[in-house]
């Protein structure tokens, strides 16, 4: 027997471990996202009252928001004010796509998704055969218009009153009417959303959004087609944007112009900027800590605004570049408290 | 296949009344290391720019390999095999050094999107990637540092690190523009290997350069660039000796003032 051939199935064999060794990794991923699920569920029963888990569902449905704004601010790089619009579009249409042509919810969240996606990404085609600096303008079109359509066209979307009796959640005839039951539906969507920012935030498209925000010349001359990859990043945020837009609408039950303001697009982007530009954990635990403050400090009226201002200026002065960036310089000394104990 | 990788003919690049380049053609043959030399403000680096398509030609057509490149964008011209440098450290600051690497393999990386959100698969096209890249990070010398963020390299070390993004694109022609500044002599020395090693896998190599003696040593022919023009082109020894030259750019040693 010649050598080769007894050499070959040890060759098979090692060739056979390193695949299967990559697709343990993959399942531990998958293993710890799903960890990460059970724990969220596990969380339910300790919510003291209605309040808090309201507040939970909040955060949540706005942390999906807030990954697909990190897809397009934090990744890419584009200043967008029509984050709050494709929202709305997202909101919107899951909604009459339930109430008046009777679509399931997963049918109706998919469409919102879907819809969210396209917009966004005309308005990428748009912003983009411009200068970048004029971007900005672009999206606040869509805002503008979104909103002039939401008031004016109040046959199909309640007009300035609002959009009364959204149905709720439903899956295979299981109805999310009270908010725990809510809860538990958002949980896994909220999880997987995190799972493919992250995934995505890794890989070779990823990785060229990354780029063309950090440095567009040697992007360019990597051979990246900066202009696809933003308009890619507006497809893709819009998708989360019009999920989040869908929860909202089925968790809340009502839509009206005010709840997709301005000041939402704007508060997203502060989000994303306080949990550090392009970090996922960053974004969301921003969220978490924006959502509940703000709903801490409404007590004191239109003040909160003042209070926001100085938290917001507190977090540039201690950590410029987000909560994210926190996290490497408090590991270290975490370790050495833990270490000092043993 | 053609003879000259690439080709300049009559190309001019206006800035309002400025005449940056004026009437430029050149070749570079396959295989060759060319240096482009010349006074400060000579057009360098526009030229560099007309040839990535930074800039636009008031007159004048670029050939890559004999194919009309100057109406392309900048990333379909590296897709024609285009790869440069930039003057000043040109690296992604909050990506690792490995990342870095990485964006260059963007032309040749097979992954899609789909496989970045399949468990498994994405882990073992990443570890391939990961294995060229630290191959290339090898080669300038940056293999320790390849965990670290680009953005706390020296300044030399940026250099080289845009180096090796540009030399994972596997170009055809590569533009490099002043290599070696910012660079210390161990890295300067390490580069040379690394430009020749380049041209070895058969890499045309176009560079910038003040820095004589290397230009001297690694070059096989030197372009001398004023006020936009190519006022002379040949082997190093024979521009050295060219008087135009001296009297626009070398200058010489223990001249009458």
């Amino acid at each position: 027997m010649p050598a080769n051939l007894r050499i070959a199935p040890k060759v098979r064999r090692l060739a056979d471990a390193y695949d299967s060794s990559f697709r343990v990794q993959g399942l531990a991923s998958i293993a710890r996202y799903t960890l990460l699920i059970v724990v969220l569920w596990s969380l339910l029963p300790l919510f003291p009252a209605q309040y808090q888990t309201r507040l939970a569902n909040l955060v949540l449905v706005q942390a999906i928001a807030a990954l697909g704004v990190n897809i397009i601010l934090g990744y890419a790089g584009l200043i967008s004010i029509a984050h709050a619009a494709t929202m709305a579009i997202g909101a919107y249409a899951s909604a009459l796509l339930m109430m008046r042509l009777e679509w399931p919810f997963a049918a109706a969240f998919v469409g919102a998704c879907v819809l969210g996606a396209l917009v966004s990404a005309v308005v990428g085609i748009l912003g983009t055969r411009i200068q970048t600096n004029y971007f900005l303008l672009v999206t606040l079109a869509l805002a503008g218009s979104v909103r002039l359509i939401i008031v004016n066209e109040s046959g199909l979307t309640g007009g300035p009153t609002g959009l009364f009796g959204v149905p709720p959640a439903e899956l295979f005839g299981w109805v999310a009417e009270s908010d725990s039951a809510f809860y538990m539906l958002v949980v896994p969507i909220a999880a997987l959303a995190l799972y493919l920012a992250q995934r995505l935030r890794v890989s070779r498209t990823g990785r060229a959004m990354i780029a063309l925000r950090l440095n567009e010349p040697a992007a360019l001359m990597s051979g990246i087609d900066v202009k696809r990859y933003r308009i890619a990043a507006m497809a893709l945020g819009g998708a989360y944007l019009g999920a989040s837009g869908s929860l909202f609408a089925h968790l809340v039950r009502f839509l009206g112009p005010e709840s997709f303001s301005l000041s939402l697009a704007l508060l997203l982007t502060l989000m994303v900027v306080v949990g550090g530009i392009g970090s996922n954990a960053g974004t969301v635990l921003s969220v978490a800590v924006l959502v509940v403050v703000t709903a801490q400090i409404q007590d004191v009226g239109n003040a909160w605004v003042f209070y926001y201002g100085v938290l917001i200026m507190a977090m540039l002065v201690v950590a410029p570049r987000g909560l994210a960036s926190i996290v490497p310089l408090v590991r270290p000394r975490l370790a050495a408290l833990v270490g000092r104990r043993r | 296949m053609t003879e000259h990788l690439l080709e300049l003919r009559n190309v001019s690049v206006r800035f309002g009344g400025l005449q940056a380049l004026d009437d430029v053609s050149l070749t570079v043959p396959r295989g060759e290391i060319r240096a482009v030399i010349g006074p400060n403000g000579s057009g360098k680096t526009t030229l560099l720019n007309a040839i990535s398509g930074f800039v636009r030609l008031a007159r004048g057509e670029i050939l890559l390999d004999g194919r009309a490149i100057h109406r392309l964008p900048s990333h379909r011209r590296v897709q024609a095999g285009l790869a440069r440098t930039f003057q000043s450290a040109s690296v992604f600051g909050e990506l690792d050094l490995i990342d870095n690497v990485r964006v260059g393999l963007h032309r040749t990386d097979p992954h899609s999107l789909i496989d970045a959100f399949i468990p498994g698969r994405n882990e073992r096209l990443s570890a391939e990637t990961r294995r060229t890249a630290m191959d290339h990070l090898r080669a300038v010398g940056l293999d320790t540092h390849a965990a670290s963020l680009a953005d706390s390299l020296a300044y030399g070390q940026q250099r080289l690190l845009d180096f090796a993004r540009a030399a994972a694109t596997k170009p055809a022609l590569i533009l490099l523009d002043e290599p070696t500044a910012g660079l210390n002599s161990t890295e300067i020395e390490r580069l040379r290997g690394d430009i020749r090693r380049l041209r070895d896998l058969n890499t045309t190599v176009v560079l910038i350069e003040h820095h004589m003696p290397f230009v001297m040593d690694l070059c096989d022919t030197v372009t001398v660039l004023n006020f936009g023009r190519v006022i002379a082109s040949g082997r190093p020894a024979e521009v050295r000796a060219d008087p135009a030259v001296v009297a626009s750019y070398l200058g010489t040693r223990g001249a009458k003032p």
